[in-house]
C-alpha cells in the first residue's frame, strides 16, 4: 500500500498521506516527514524517542506528532527512520520513533522544514481508512 | 476564474466581492499576468482582503506566487486600532531578508581565485542544518540579549561595528521585542543557529556589478562596474519557525474568541490590541532581531573567509555593508492615507520595504536617493539593486518586490534538472556552486524561477522602485 505521495506546490512541499488506521496514518506521516528531510535508508535505528499525543481531535493530534518530531530534529539533531504509534485510549496515542543523531559524514540533509502550514491542512476518514493533506513550508 | 480589471499598464485590480473588505491590487505587466491570472495565488490575494482592519488594498507585487495564507509577494496594511496581526502574514521565516556587502575588489582580481574563496566560505559558514552555528555555546542570557537588542548586542560581542547598524532596516532592532514571549522550544531551535545559512532558497552569493542604470545613486552607494559584491539571503532560522508555529496555534483559538471570519485557517489572526496580538508582536520582533544578528554574524564570517582565502588585509578588502532589508515581517509604520498621517501595521510577506528619499528612517548618506531595495534573482542569472521612491510611499505603503518568484514546483524543477549536469550547466553560465545537497541545487536551478528582470522592470515602470544596478553571480554557496 502506498503510504504517501507528493503534491505539486509552487513554493513549498505538499504531501498526501494514507493509513489503514489513524495510528498508521501518523506513522506514515512521520516517515514522509523524514524522507523529505533526508535519505532515511541511511538512518540507523539505534535510539528511540517516545511522544505522548493527547488530543481527541485528529488534526491536532497529527500536528502535535509532526511538530514534536521536527523539534527533535532541529533542537537535538535527531533523524528518525522507523515509527510506531499505538492507541492508548480515544484521546491518547503513544508514538515511538527510532533513529540516530545526525552525522554529517553519513547523512545528507535534503531540506529543512520550517513548519506545517494550516493551508488546506486536512485529516479525513475514507472508505479505505484515513488520509491527510499537509503543506510544509520549506 | 476571477475577472481582473486592468487599471493601467502595471496595475490589475481584483474586484471586491463577497466578504472582501477591500479590493486587491496586483502589480504586473501583461506578460507576467499570463502566469499569474490562473494561479491559486489570486485567491490568496482575495483571502487577505477579508482580514479585519485592512486599509486600501490587498496588494501583490509582480513576483507574486502561490504561498499559504498570504500569497508570496503580498502586502497588507492594517489599522492599528481596528486591525489584526497575522502570523501567517509574516510567515515561518520571520525577517527572512537580504544583505548586500560591497568590497574593494575588482572582478579580474577575484575571478582566478573564486573556487578557493568558495571553498573557504563553504567551510566557514555553517548551514546550521544538523550542525553547530558560529557561536556553539550561546547561553540563554546571551540569546535573550540578541532577541531584545538585535545588532547592538552583536556590536558588544565583536560581530558588528557601530557603522553597520546605520545601514540596516530599523537599525537592526525592532523595538518592543519581548524575549519572554519566545517559547523554550523556539530558543532551543535557535540557540545553535546564530551565524547559519539554512537550506532551500537561502544562499550566499559572490557577484560582480555588471550594469549600472543610475550613476548618481550607484556613486552614493559606493558601487562601480565590475566591483565584487556579496549577497546574503537568510532569516531567523529555527527560532523564527518555532515562533510562527507556536503563535499560529495560539491564534487559531483567538480567531474563535474574537469571532473573526476567515476563508483560510492559515490567515489566523488576532486583534493588534488584544493580549494575543501583543504577545505575538513581542515574539515576532524578537525573532526578527535574531535574524538581523544572524545575517550580521554571517557578514563577519564572510569577511574573515575573504581575508583568509585571498590572503589580503581587511583594509585591502574594504568590505562594507550597503544595506540589509527584511522581506517577511509586520511593522508599525507611519504612512499617509487619504491625506492624513496614520500609523499602520504593514505585513510584508515576500515583499520589501521601499521608502522614498528623505524618509527619516534612512541613513543620512542615503537620504537624497531613497532606500536600497535588494532583489535577488535565481542563482544562474542576475540580481538587482533598486531604490525606493515617493510613489511607493503613496501607492504601496512603501513596498516593492523581493525576488524573482518561483514559477515551477520543486518536484518539477528536480525532474527537469535530472537530465542535466547541473554543476556544468551553472559553470557554463560563469557560476561556481557549492552546496551540501544535490537536491537543493536541482530544486533551485534557474529554470524554476521567473526572470527577475521582468519583475524589476514592472516595479521600475510603475515607479515603485527604480533600478540602480545589476549584479551577475560568479560563485554561490547553499546550505
Amino acid at each position: 500500500m502506498k503510504t504517501f505521495s507528493m503534491i505539486d506546490h509552487t513554493a513549498d512541499i505538499g504531501i498526501e498521506v494514507y493509513g489503514e488506521t489513524f495510528p498508521s496514518l501518523l506513522e506514515h506521516a512521520g516517515s514522509a516527514l523524514f524522507q523529505i528531510i533526508t535519505d532515511t535508508s541511511k538512518v540507523k535505528e539505534s535510539i528511540s524517542y517516545q511522544i505522548d499525543i493527547t488530543s481527541e481531535n485528529h488534526e491536532v493530534a497529527l500536528r502535535q506528532w509532526l511538530e514534536d518530531l521536527m523539534i527533535q530534529f532541529n533542537g537535538s539533531n535527531y533523524l528518525f527512520s522507523k515509527f510506531k504509534v499505538s492507541m492508548n485510549n480515544r484521546d491518547h496515542y503513544i508514538g515511538e520513533a527510532w533513529g540516530e543523531i545526525y552525522d554529517p559524514e553519513r547523512h545528507i540533509i535534503h531540506t529543512e522544514i520550517k513548519g506545517i502550514t494550516y493551508y488546506q491542512f486536512q485529516v479525513s476518514k475514507t472508505s479505505d481508512g484515513w488520509n491527510a493533506r499537509i503543506i510544509f513550508d520549506i | 476564474m476571477v475577472q481582473l480589471k486592468q487599471i493601467n499598464e502595471y496595475i490589475w485590480e481584483v474586484p471586491k466581492t463577497g466578504k472582501m473588505r477591500v479590493p486587491g491590487r496586483i502589480y504586473a505587466d501583461r506578460e507576467l499576468m499570463k502566469g499569474i491570472a490562473n494561479d491559486p495565488c489570486i485567491e490568496q490575494v482575495q483571502n487577505v482582503a477579508h482580514l479585519p482592519g485592512i486599509i486600501q488594498y490587498s496588494f501583490a507585487m509582480p513576483d507574486i506566487h502561490w504561498g499559504y495564507g498570504f500569497p508570496i509577494g503580498g502586502v497588507a496594511a492594517m489599522d492599528i486600532d481596528e486591525g489584526v496581526i497575522s502570523p501567517g502574514g509574516v510567515g515561518y521565516d520571520i525577517n527572512c531578508g537580504v544583505r548586500l556587502l560591497s568590497t574593494g575588489l575588482h572582478r579580474s582580481e577575484l575571478q582566478p581565485q573564486i573556487r578557493t574563496l568558495l571553498a573557504q566560505l563553504f567551510r566557514d559558514i555553517p548551514s546550521g542544518v544538523g550542525s553547530q552555528g558560529a557561536i556553539p555555546n550561546l547561553g540563554i542570557k546571551a540569546l535573550d540579549k540578541i532577541l531584545l537588542d538585535g545588532v547592538t548586542s552583536a556590536v558588544n560581542m565583536g560581530f558588528a561595528s557601530k557603522e553597520d547598524i546605520l545601514f540596516i532596516e530599523e537599525h537592526g532592532c525592532l523595538k518592543g521585542a519581548d524575549p519572554e514571549r519566545v517559547s523554550q522550544h523556539a530558543k532551543l531551535r535557535g540557540s545553535k543557529q546564530i551565524g547559519t545559512l539554512g537550506s532551500g532558497n537561502h544562499f550566499l552569493e559572490v557577484d560582480y556589478v555588471e550594469e549600472i542604470y543610475d550613476n548618481y545613486s550607484a556613486e552614493v552607494l559606493g558601487l562601480k562596474k565590475d566591483q565584487i559584491v556579496v549577497i546574503i539571503h537568510t532569516g531567523s532560522r529555527g527560532l523564527g519557525y518555532q515562533v510562527c508555529t507556536d503563535y499560529l496555534k495560539m491564534t487559531q483559538k483567538a480567531v474563535e474568541k474574537y469571532r473573526i471570519e476567515l476563508p483560510d485557517r492559515q490567515l489566523a489572526c488576532s486583534p493588534i490590541q488584544s493580549p494575543e496580538g501583543q504577545a505575538y508582536l513581542g515574539a515576532m520582533r524578537a525573532a526578527a532581531n535574531f535574524a538581523f544578528v544572524n545575517r550580521q554574524v554571517i557578514k563577519h564570517l564572510t569577511e574573515k573567509a575573504f581575508i583568509k582565502a585571498l590572503a589580503i588585509s581587511q583594509t585591502e578588502l574594504k568590505m562594507k555593508l550597503i544595506y540589509d532589508i527584511c522581506h517577511n515581517v509586520a511593522k508599525f509604520e507611519e504612512h499617509t492615507v487619504d491625506g492624513k498621517k496614520v500609523s499602520v501595521c504593514v505585513h510584508r510577506k515576500g515583499a520589501t520595504r521601499a521608502f522614498g528619499p528623505h524618509h527619516p528612517e534612512l541613513p543620512e548618506s542615503y537620504k537624497e536617493i531613497g532606500q536600497p531595495v535588494l532583489v535577488p534573482g535565481d542563482m544562474g542569472r542576475y540580481s538587482y539593486l533598486c531604490i525606493g521612491t515617493e510613489k511607493a510611499m503613496q501607492e504601496t505603503f512603501g513596498s516593492s518586490c523581493h525576488g524573482a518568484g518561483r514559477m515551477m514546483s520543486r518536484k518539477k524543477s528536480s525532474k527537469i534538472s535530472r537530465s542535466m549536469n547541473m554543476i556544468e550547466e551553472l559553470r557554463s553560465r560563469g557560476v561556481e556552486i557549492m552546496a551540501r545537497g544535490k537536491r537543493t541545487i536541482a530544486e533551485e536551478m534557474p529554470h524554476a524561477y521567473k526572470d527577475v528582470s521582468n519583475v524589476v522592470d514592472v516595479m521600475d515602470g510603475a515607479g515603485i522602485s527604480k533600478k540602480v544596478a545589476r549584479f551577475r553571480p560568479i560563485g554561490v554557496i547553499k546550505g
